[in-house]
């Protein structure tokens, strides 16, 4: 399978200098409010593909080969399934309580977060079918596997804490305590460390994953809602709601974070590898901030208007081209 | 009297710092409601920027208990026309832009049915005149999946923008008293 994937990318990167194959990276975008999944060319800063859900869709994950995002409905109890490439509704999912937090890993395995159930779900990632569950702390919001594959990290914004579980069975490898109502967070790329946003803490908790031990907490803006790692593990972007500003942390100079005025109430974050560029969903504005994170602080660039209540953000190396 | 006043304070702040269970639920609302009054920012802002004069000014709130000031870390304990109590305490406050920015610390959803909000409000110069805004983002009162009918998003939104559009107006007919 991803052999195939391996080829595929090949004949396009060979074919690309003759017949304009060249991947146009895009980012994607979930709106809650209009249950629209839109896809920008993130050159052009134009929406190229725009496709309707069905209600309330709160939260996205994408396939590691990009060809999928899993679409959480947590008010109705539904994953949707986007070909991402084909740009359609491929399949959906009944899931048990309110989904939210999803990740999904190499080895065809969904893990869900059921914010009102307490608990940790390990689907099949193709049929749907729950595999495993576990109890996770309560009001348990995003998780995240480990870009190493061996941890799943869950937050649970009720009992201010992440939990660690073994993602083949689900066993619980830590529980550690962090800041205040914890909702977002990420994982470094050597999976050495994960960041986590203290929504009522105003704070950000940096987990060591080799010690499973806080290590630091440094603190952000008002309501942090999200987090991603930029250059390689280096820095880290938050973004906080109550004062329409993302921070950047810069781990190696231990200063206090800058902050950088974006939208209202921005929530997901994502980065480029390629140039340095990071998105910000402003929920409240329905916009899109651009950041050029070269430069310190990082600078915004462009907002783009996008469809209401913009909350999930990812971006992908090639967008999408429906027929 | 005293005694009574520090031991309400004492149930506030215990209630506050033992973390209430503020429920937040999946899925957020946001409402936002502008009004013009024909009076100077200045003027409109002098009456709204106390944190603790809500009261003086919101047709809806009968009482209000405050503490802290205009520091960031203020509560306000705000008793509501309809009967029963929302604490809320202030995150930033902005006397030069004129605004300042709140979130809801205590819940009471059988008055008021939003499990949890942040808002800001805001006084602009608009010509000769003042627009006031005032912005929310909050959860329904039972953020379940299956809330009932007076505790799900619609009545969330309802509640909010109600409760938005009156304090605008009460600004209005306050400051057009005055003037």
């Amino acid at each position: 399978m991803r052999r195939i994937a391996h080829i595929g990318l090949s004949i396009c990167w060979l074919t690309a200098a003759a017949a304009g194959c060249a991947k146009a990276e895009a980012l994607l975008v979930l709106s809650q409010s209009a249950a629209k999944l839109s896809a920008i060319d993130t050159q052009s800063q134009t929406v190229t593909a725009s496709l309707q859900l069905s209600r309330a869709p709160a939260n996205m994950v994408v396939t590691a080969d990009q060809s999928l995002a899993y679409i959480a409905h947590s008010d109705f109890g539904k994953i949707s399934v986007v070909d991402l490439k084909a740009w359609r509704i491929d399949r959906t999912f009944a899931v048990p309580g309110s989904p939210f937090g999803l990740s999904v890993s190499r080895t065809g395995q969904l893990f869900v977060a059921d914010w009102n159930g307490d608990q940790v779900l390990q689907l099949d990632a193709a049929t749907g079918s729950v595999l495993k569950t576990v109890r996770s702390g309560k009001a348990p919001a995003h998780l995240v596997l480990t870009p190493d594959g061996e941890s799943l990290l869950a937050v649970a914004r009720e009992s201010n804490s992440v939990s660690i579980f073994k993602p083949h069975d689900l066993s619980e490898m830590a529980t550690i305590q962090v800041g205040k109502a914890p909702f977002a967070l990420a994982v470094s790329p050597d999976s050495a460390q994960a960041a986590i946003a203290n929504v009522q803490g105003g704070s950000v908790s940096l987990v060591n994953l080799r010690q499973n031990k806080v290590s630091e907490t440094i603190e952000v803006g008002g309501l942090p809602y999200g987090v991603v790692y930029l250059n390689g593990g280096r820095r880290v972007l938050v973004s906080n709601q109550q004062d329409k500003s993302i921070s950047c942390i810069d781990l190696e100079a231990g200063e206090a974070p800058k902050r950088t005025k974006v939208g209202e109430y921005p929530e997901g974050v994502a980065a480029s590898a390629k140039d340095g560029k990071a998105y910000v969903a402003n929920w409240f504005s329905d916009t899109v901030s651009i950041l050029d994170t070269r430069a310190e602080p990082p600078r915004v660039v462009a907002q783009i208007k996008v469809p209401t209540g913009p909350r999930s953000v990812a971006v992908i190396e090639e967008g999408p081209s429906p027929r | 009297m005293t005694a009574i006043r520090i031991a309400l304070i004492f149930i506030a702040a215990s209630l506050v710092l033992s973390g209430p269970a503020l429920s937040h639920g999946p899925t957020p609302q946001k409402a936002a409601e502008t009004i013009s009054i024909k009076a100077a920012a200045a003027d409109v802002w002098k009456l709204v920027k106390d944190f603790a004069a809500i009261g003086s000014w919101h047709p809806s709130v009968t009482v209000v208990d405050a503490k802290g000031g205009n520091e960031a870390g203020a509560t306000r304990t705000i008793t509501l026309e309809s009967g029963g109590t929302l604490v809320e305490g202030l995150d930033e406050y902005n006397d030069k832009e004129m605004f300042y920015a709140y979130r809801l610390s205590k819940e009471d959803v059988s008055v008021f049915p939003v499990s949890f909000y942040s808002a800001t409000i805001t006084v602009q110069a608009d010509g000769d005149g003042t627009t006031v805004e005032w912005k929310g983002r909050f959860y329904r009162g039972d953020t379940g999946n299956f809330p009932p009918e007076n505790l799900n998003d619609a009545a969330a939104v309802k509640a909010m923008e109600d409760f938005f559009k009156a304090g605008l107006e009460g600004i209005k007919a306050k400051v057009g008293a005055k003037s």
